[in-house]
């Protein structure tokens, strides 16, 4: 049944009325008020404060000094029976917060009250098995028109006065695997997508469309072999033919998800998009570096075209997708001002690129064990550790006998997963969200799969330390050392925010937002927002005052994972609502 | 509950739905069965021979005798259909004692379920039983893997080697891809070519684009009705396949083992009197019996 049926759009009638007014003096969001994004404090319209993702706010009217008096002024809930994981950055816009929820859910709340003003809920397809979990992370703005993505890989962009749809586009078959939990991003006019789907058979691509209607203007396939489109036109196979880096007709189904979506830098004008891991799953049945699957890629926005790829991991055989974010930045160094990048990847490394040609510059690892690599070489390339890649299935005979255990750190979960790091202009550190953890991980050959025999992975996830996982670092990419660390029982599973005021802040599962020294790493400040945050907190302000806002609810990949991760959050309640803060007038 | 599921239809009445989760299908004891006056089973979509929809309407072996069990209790037989996961904890969750995230239905019984003692009493890397919120009984059919070849091509040669030099066609993420593009240090690796079913690579087999195709036997024998004497359906070569064979049941969730017994009950009976295999020769399928009527046959 794949009937869509806008289930709500309750409007409140003299908020749409208000709203209506203040838009016609609008003329929506433009390009270059996405372009500004991270220097107009009054408003948040793209996903990461600024496409180039640092996550930075110049604001310091909240600082050092007096966040110990930040409060909550209202508190907005989801609602509905559906909770898990709340994953969602809001946007801002002329006194409207846009904000996505876990089952493809999208509200806009008056920032100044905390009421809703629309809801809209993606009515999903019977039987739909989203293959990463409910989440969403946040939508995107243009002109008239908020757009995101839901779990059955379609794009909706709907009014931002009414909530209704305006346009709506499949970007996969979610029967096939597909789904979508990113959000998009808006570079000239066009939004901008990757997809998820980590299982077989997929292969991943970025796609830009006509944001005002949706129309396709290019597709880039992230795997070798697989053509390109501009304008329905031809646009050169990925990696220029099929079957350099891949094994027989493997690379139709190499996987290589963008399921994290990307980043845009101006100044160079390229677009960043990570990929996932290659597939199938165990490494041994796919020799070669399986391009472009956990890499970096470069695009031109205005062709599709990979322009460079760096790629973390080849011939990955732990999971490591890399798909998290690379944040452009600029350092000087010598007189001169160097244009980079940075990744904290999935497999423990941090890396910092020339992001004019994807060049290695340095890295470090941001894990403190790692058994998986033994360091990285001049290039950028892992000096691997052979005794820790996971065993050959071939190896596992017909005694029924698991194969080769390994205990590989970082887990599949990663140094670092989704959740995006911040970086600060003043001090020059980024504030990577990490974990430390390991996986046992061995074939399994007592399993089956749709009725039939089969041969899995088996894995157990483990803490590195007793009283930790989480650990929240502060780096500085330039002489790529750690300054501080603030470490957390539970995993960390959300995004930082770094300002002027020397704060950085992020939430826990614990259910706290806390706010950090930038400098130090102390605490300066924390609230419990009642259910776990696995989101990444804004901070915004209007009429000479800062707000700081964060979505909590509980749930994320974490929780399905069992064993002695689970032991360490199974007390944390699941929720779903949208706290904001500021620091109260004084009478 | 039917008429706020039939409210699911409408687009306008959509505010309902929110409700209906409350009153989602649980698994439920014998005696709620009986007195409802239905039966719901999970079988897997789109799954021929076990499991489709024919004309809109359910067929399939697995279909059918789910159809016998319901009538034998005296109730109506209802269908989940299920979306295969990545594996089958992941599938008795979904279907059996959770729900999926997103609508949290289960059904009373699911079957073509492996039966396995090692599996049913396997433990996770923590040493925690994997699968202890179900139970898993009542084997009514022997799977196995097989070779289709066509003998025009490989001739004479029943060993894998003539697959460094013909091609072969697999479902992909399948035990016998893992299996051919792994065996022999890889060597048949460039001439497996992969498929999203098995059925998509029987058909290159029909147009003479493949050698071989290795899959279950029932997808096999299904595929290929009144194949010409060229299409020759063996194990040769799967020597040293992990599992070549391997006994499916069903499954209830762990509280509910009454309805077991019932639903075993019937089971046993057709597979003992003739049924189960007359079912199976309906779709064209040959039928091999679970390893404990071996046993009992003694």
């Amino acid at each position: 049944m794949k009937i869509m049926c806008m289930a709500r759009s309750v409007t409140v009638a003299a908020a749409v009325a208000a709203m209506s007014f203040s838009s016609l003096l609008n003329a929506g969001v433009t390009d270059q008020d996405i372009l500004n994004d991270a220097k107009t404090t009054g408003d948040i319209v793209s996903y990461g404060l600024g496409t180039q993702g640092q996550r930075y706010s110049p604001l310091k009217i909240v600082n050092d000094k007096n966040v110990q008096s930040l409060s909550p002024i209202w508190s907005f809930s989801f609602g509905g029976e559906k909770q898990r994981g709340q994953e969602s950055q809001p946007l801002i816009k002329d006194g409207v917060m846009y904000v996505t929820a876990s089952y493809s859910r999208i509200y806009a709340v008056d920032i100044a009250s905390g009421e809703e003003l629309w809801e809209y809920d993606a009515r999903l397809p019977d039987g739909i098995m989203p293959c990463c979990d409910v989440v969403n992370r946040g939508a995107a703005l243009y002109g008239n028109l908020v757009i995101f993505g839901t779990l059955d890989a379609k794009l909706v962009a709907l009014d931002i006065e009414t909530g209704k749809p305006v346009w709506r586009k499949t970007v996969g078959d979610y029967q096939a695997g597909y789904s979508m939990t990113a959000a998009p991003l808006i570079v000239k006019g066009m939004v901008i997508t990757g997809v998820s789907g980590g299982e077989f058979g997929i292969v991943g691509k970025v796609e830009a469309r006509d944001a005002k209607t949706g129309e396709m203007v290019w597709s880039r396939p992230t795997v070798e072999g697989h053509m390109g489109y501009l304008r329905g036109k031809e646009n050169g196979i990925t990696g220029g033919k099929a079957g350099k880096t891949w094994p027989g007709d493997m690379w139709k189904t190499g996987g290589a998800a963008t399921w994290l979506g990307g980043t845009y830098d101006p100044e160079v004008d390229l677009l960043f998009f990570g990929t996932g891991n290659p597939a199938p799953w165990n490494s041994h049945l796919r020799p070669g570096d399986n391009l472009y699957s956990s890499s970096r890629l470069a695009i031109d926005p205005d062709t599709g075209k990979i322009v460079w790829h760096f790629q973390t991991t080849p011939h990955d055989g732990w999971d490591f997708d890399g798909v998290n974010e690379l944040v452009s930045f600029n350092y000087k160094q010598g007189g001169k001002t160097i244009q980079a990048a940075a990744t904290a990847d999935r497999n423990g490394f941090f890396y910092v690129l020339d992001r004019t040609n994807g060049k290695f510059i340095r890295g470090l690892p941001f894990v403190k064990k790692m058994t998986w690599a033994k360091g990285l070489n001049k290039d950028g390339s892992p000096i691997f550790d052979e005794a820790m890649r996971p065993g050959n299935p071939a190896d596992t005979g017909a005694d029924g006998k698991k194969g080769k255990s390994v205990f590989a750190v970082p887990s599949f979960l990663g140094g670092k997963n989704w959740m995006p790091m911040a970086y600060s202009q003043d001090t020059g550190y980024f504030y990577v969200p990490s974990n430390e953890w390991g996986m046992d991980i061995w074939n399994e050959p007592v399993n089956y799969k749709k009725g039939a025999a089969y041969l899995g992975a088996g894995f157990t996830i483990r803490p590195v330390f007793e009283d930790h996982i989480g650990s929240l670092k502060a780096i500085d990419p330039v002489s790529g050392t750690v300054k501080w660390e603030f470490q957390n029982p539970a995993p960390l599973w959300g995004g930082v925010l770094a300002t002027a005021g020397n704060l950085v802040f992020m939430g826990n599962p614990e259910g706290y937002l806390m706010a950090f020294d930038a400098k130090t790493g102390k605490v300066l400040y924390k609230f419990n927002t009642g259910s776990g945050i696995v989101s990444s907190p804004i901070t915004w302000d209007k009429d000479g005052e800062q707000y700081v806002t964060i979505v909590s609810g509980w749930g994320g990949a974490i929780p399905l994972w069992g064993g002695e991760v689970a032991a360490r959050t199974k007390e944390l309640n699941q929720g779903g609502s949208v706290w904001t803060f500021k620091i109260p007038k004084a009478n | 509950m039917g008429i706020l599921r039939a409210t699911l239809l409408l687009p306008t009445l959509c505010l309902l739905a929110v409700f209906t989760v409350v009153n989602t299908a649980q698994a439920r004891k014998y005696d709620d069965v009986i007195q409802s006056k239905y039966i719901e089973f999970a079988v897997y979509r789109d799954f021929p021979p076990y499991s489709f929809l024919k004309d809109g309407k359910p067929a399939g072996i697995d279909v059918d005798i789910g159809k016998r069990i319901a009538s034998d209790m005296g109730v109506e037989a209802r269908w989940l259909w299920l979306t295969a996961d990545e594996n089958l904890d992941d599938d008795l969750r979904n279907a059996v004692w959770k729900g999926s995230v997103v609508d949290r239905k289960v059904a009373d019984v699911m079957l073509r379920v492996p039966y396995d003692r090692e599996y049913a009493y396997a433990q996770d890397g923590y040493g925690l039983p994997r699968n202890d919120m179900v139970v898993m009984s009542s084997p009514y059919h022997k799977e196995s893997w097989k070779l289709v070849r066509d003998i025009n091509k490989t001739r004479k040669v029943r060993n894998l080697a003539i697959f460094q030099y013909q091609p072969i066609g697999v479902e992909i993420d399948s035990l016998p891809d893992f299996f051919l593009v792994g065996t022999l240090q890889g060597r048949l690796r460039e001439n497996v070519h992969h498929y999203p079913t098995v059925f998509a690579a029987i058909s290159d087999l029909k147009a003479g684009k493949l050698s071989a195709v290795a899959g279950m036997r029932s997808q096999l024998e299904w595929g290929l009705p009144n194949r010409s004497e060229n299409l020759d359906i063996d194990d040769d070569g799967l020597e040293s396949l992990g599992r070549k064979s391997w006994d499916i049941g069903i499954a209830i969730k762990d509280s509910y083992r009454q309805l077991g017994y019932a639903v075993d009950g019937v089971i046993v009976t057709m597979v003992k009197n003739g049924d189960m295999e007359k079912i199976f020769s309906s779709y064209g399928v040959s039928y091999e019996q679970p390893s404990m009527y071996d046993v009992a046959a003694e």
